[in-house]
């Protein structure tokens, strides 16, 4: 009886000593403070969809208590400068990366040189790398669609696909789905390449003297500077592409551009983050691709509830 | 149930097999009480804890909410100054055409140029009449379709709020496509002599909104957000996500009042629109646990507490009955002399002394019973006593009358002498116990008297060792020896029959023998009249050497008594044994 009435007083003290501690100290439960990331957001030639990427990524990284590190990769760096600039992100203890690149031959490049053991993610283009932990990006296939779907009711059959002569090699993914379609549809296209921006104004009196080709370009600044010529030479071209820039907008609103195809770029930074932050949390498993909304604005929707958000995201 | 319940406290409670113990009993039910009262208090404080707790989250967060909501009020009501400076200053009392008009534009238009991003006034034709900067109204732009513009002018006499959009109708903007919310009204415009109706726009910057609500911080699961009066989504701190519709990680498009969320809403007074706070109550954290298992310990630390209190009661009230028991017990075993101390609580202590009295009570019952018995044996001794004496006394009265017959008178003198001796000693005033030296006296008288009856027949001789006459004896026990001497030893003899009788010390006791030189007796009479077995018809049965047998039995016990030593033909000696007590000792024992 003595052994067991000695054996409850112990377990008794234990269990206060037990309730004592987890409920008054940290010693057994600690609270869990927010914990806070750092993740790099590496961008390759910035324009002003990049902005409302980065827009988004800063939503994502305000709710997900995410320290946002943005790096600029130019068009002149090498790739030798690229994967210094990454290695130092990483000496600085970058937990995540995001990666906006259009190439993916040079991002193949960068990845398989640097060996990283921190979660990836890529925004654009549909990777599929094994070190990139998932994809977000958006459906070329479909904004090609969302074109062609206007184009066809049109008696116009010819389209003219314009770059510049450095087109990034995003445009080329874009002009090979226009193509692939062109020929289903019955569409003959060509692929007119300027040597200089300047060259818009006068490659516009052209074609408003042919008047029988749809213009349609991914290059912003060249799609604002046509639609500028449009709009200042008053001419009537059926002018797409694709482009958030204010002069791009205001052409649009102006009638001089008849159409852009966008994507939710703001969601994408603020999916992308929340990858990052998923997998540094390993509350995702597996790799995803997920795909951004895409649309095409024109002037008579442009102001829409739902397609005001393209272009005129809340930042 | 109830009975298992019964047995099992039964069972419990015991110790080796025995009743419940009231120390288990006590302290069982004040712990037990004591457990339920605490389990009762712990679930309600606990419970009134975490509704504290939430109720001061949701005062904060309303009191936050409620800044938030000045915060607006105080920008739209200023918004809202700022038109009626304008209309009721300017466009009301003078002429759109005076250059003061457009100067005041400007001015005020520079004082709130952080909040606004036009102010510009429209004719009812949807014409531009006059702008706060340089830009002008884009020519495609068709103003009197927009939704703001045909509310306005329904509503003549109010300021109308449109939803938030963006800024689109100038050719020149303070930041190129940015988000306004138009403020409007119809105003009376002065144009030359004739006074015409029109609408005056102030675009209010978006951002000045994002920047009132962003400057109030709620806790990281709460979030304000504003609505007009339809419900749409004015301001939201995650508008873009909110409006695109994507529902990512963790934010919430539609809030309902559900578990551990609180909705708060409050109307801003002229608008319409309403200031909607959400707030995460509550919910499973490691808080919440941590206050859990504090109350647990509270809970545990407070029974154990208990606990001691109840087991050191249990003993207070149970201890001085467990001492009442034992001296009960010992009472019970024939100590009376036990003393109970009364103590403990007042029933406890009533208790004590109520067996107290009883047990002293019981004590004098017992003292009365022994001191009735002794009276009844002293009463006993006196009938044995008083058998000894008539036959003694018809015996010598028939001496005495036989001797003043035959004229023998100085022996009848003699003889009347001894028997008055003898008489005064057999009296002795009632006294049972007498000196050796009047016992001695007594048998001498006696043996005077029986000389003078049985004369010649015998002779006899007292010896008495010194310092023995003054102790005392239970009187009249030589007389009957002696006299069983006389008539039954004595009784064939023709004058050489001796009687000697010696009073001997002999260390603590006093010796009597009476030794005669008759006839004797043989082993098995002595052990007969011993026994007291003799037969009732035959000579001499033992009567008086019983009889004073019994008494010295009654007065002095074991060991002392009689003892017969008898050989036939040879004689007998007869011995009594008594302590060696002194008279007054002997008296002051009560046997007297």
């Amino acid at each position: 009886m003595k052994l067991k009435l000695w054996a409850l007083i112990m377990l008794d003290i234990l269990l206060l000593s037990f309730l004592f501690f987890a409920s008054s100290t940290d010693w057994l439960f600690v609270e869990q403070t927010q914990t806070s990331y750092k993740v790099s957001i590496l961008m390759e030639d910035t324009d002003t969809s990049s902005d409302y990427f980065v827009a988004g990524v800063q939503q994502g990284a305000i709710e997900h208590n995410v320290d946002v590190h943005i790096l600029e990769f130019t068009s002149e760096q090498t790739l030798e400068e690229r994967k210094e600039l990454l290695q130092k992100q990483l000496e600085k203890g970058t937990q995540g990366l995001v990666l906006c690149m259009h190439e993916n031959s040079q991002m193949a490049d960068l990845l398989s040189e640097t060996p990283l053991a921190i979660p990836v993610v890529s925004w654009g283009l549909e990777r599929n790398f094994d070190n990139v932990y998932a994809n977000v990006g958006y459906d070329i296939s479909m904004e090609v669609d969302l074109l062609y779907d206007v184009w066809i009711p049109s008696e116009k059959r010819e389209i003219s696909y314009v770059t510049l002569e450095d087109a990034e090699p995003k445009d080329d993914v874009f002009y090979e789905e226009l193509k692939q379609r062109a020929e289903i549809e019955g569409f003959v296209l060509e692929e007119v390449k300027l040597a200089e921006l300047s060259g818009a104004r006068t490659f516009i009196q052209g074609m408003a003297a042919e008047n029988k080709r749809i213009v349609v370009t991914t290059d912003e600044l060249l799609l604002e500077a046509m639609g500028n010529a449009v709009k200042e030479m008053k001419l009537n071209i059926p002018l797409y592409g694709s482009g958030y820039s204010d002069g791009v907008r205001s052409a649009l609103e102006a009638g001089a551009i008849n159409g852009i195809v966008v994507h939710r770029e703001f969601e994408g930074g603020y999916v992308a983050i929340s990858q990052v932050v998923g997998a540094l949390q390993q509350k995702i498993s597996t790799k995803e691709a997920i795909l951004v909304e895409s649309a095409l604005i024109t002037k008579d929707n442009m102001y829409g509830t739902a397609e005001e958000t393209f272009i005129f995201p809340y930042k | 149930m109830i009975e298992r319940l019964r047995n099992w406290m039964n069972t419990w409670f015991a110790i080796k097999g025995k009743r419940p113990t009231l120390n288990r009993v006590i302290w069982f039910s004040f712990t037990m009480t004591a457990v339920v009262a605490s389990l009762i208090m712990g679930i309600s404080f606990y419970g009134r804890f975490l509704a504290q707790a939430e109720e001061t989250t949701r005062e904060e967060n309303q009191f936050l909410m409620e800044q938030g909501s000045y915060s607006v009020t105080t920008y739209l009501r200023g918004m809202m100054n700022v038109s009626d400076s304008l209309y009721y200053g300017v466009i009301k009392n003078k002429d759109l055409s005076e250059p003061s008009v457009e100067e005041a534009f400007q001015l005020l238009y520079e004082t709130y140029k952080d909040d606004i991003e036009h102010i510009a006034l429209f004719s009812e034709k949807g014409e531009l009449l006059q702008i706060s900067s340089i830009g002008s109204l884009l020519t495609y732009e068709n103003i009197t379709k927009e939704d703001w513009f045909q509310e306005t002018l329904s509503n003549e006499g109010n300021i109308y709020f449109g939803k938030p959009e963006v800024s689109r109708y100038f050719s020149q903007s303070q930041s190129g496509y940015s988000r306004i919310i138009p403020m409007s009204r119809v105003v009376q415009m002065n144009i030359g002599e004739s006074v015409e109706r029109g609408v005056l726009l102030i675009e209010l910057k978006y951002s000045a909104i994002e920047d009132l609500f962003g400057s109030v911080v709620l806790g990281s699961e709460s979030y304000l957000y504003l609505t007009d009066g339809n419900g749409d989504v004015i301001y939201h701190p995650e508008q873009q996500i909110f409006m695109s519709g994507y529902d990512g990680n963790g934010f919430q498009t539609h809030v309902e009042d559900v578990d551990n969320i609180d909705v708060f809403e409050q109307t801003l007074g002229y608008t319409g629109w309403k200031v909607v706070g959400v707030t995460q109550l509550g919910g499973v954290s490691l808080s919440s646990i941590k206050s859990v298992l504090f109350v647990a310990f509270l809970l545990l630390f407070f029974l154990n507490v208990l606990l001691v209190i109840n087991s050191f009661l249990s003993r207070r009230v149970s201890a001085p009955l467990g001492a009442l028991e034992t001296a009960v017990s010992r009472i019970e075993e024939g100590d009376l002399d036990t003393e109970i101390q009364a103590s403990g609580f007042l029933e406890v202590w009533y208790l004590g002394n109520a067996i107290n009295r009883m047990k002293n009570n019981l004590k004098r019952l017992m003292e009365d019973m022994v001191k009735e018995h002794e009276a009844k044996r002293k009463s006993e001794i006196l009938v044995l006593q008083n058998q000894i004496n008539p036959h003694f006394l018809y015996n010598t009265l028939d001496i005495i009358v036989w001797m003043i017959e035959n004229e023998k008178k100085e022996q009848a003198v003699k003889v009347v002498t001894a028997l008055a001796r003898f008489f005064r000693i057999s009296l002795s005033k009632g006294n049972a116990i007498i000196t050796i030296a009047d016992e001695v006296e007594h048998v001498r008288n006696y043996l005077m008297i029986q000389e003078m009856r049985f004369k010649n027949r015998f002779t006899y001789n007292i010896h008495v060792d010194e310092g023995v006459a003054d102790l005392g004896t239970i009187k009249l026990i030589l007389q009957p020896i002696v006299e069983n001497a006389i008539y039954h030893a004595m009784e064939f003899m023709d004058g050489d029959g001796v009687i000697d009788i010696r009073v001997l010390h002999k260390g603590a006791d006093i010796f009597f023998e009476i030794e005669d030189n008759g006839s004797g007796m043989t082993e098995e009479k002595v052990e007969a009249i011993l026994n007291g077995e003799m037969d009732k018809n035959s000579k001499g049965t033992g009567v008086g050497l019983q009889n004073v047998r019994e008494r010295i039995g009654l007065v002095f016990g074991k060991p002392y008594g009689v003892y017969m030593e008898s050989e036939p033909d040879e004689g007998t000696k007869v011995t009594l044994q008594i302590p060696a007590i002194s008279y007054a000792a002997l008296r002051d024992r009560g046997l007297d």
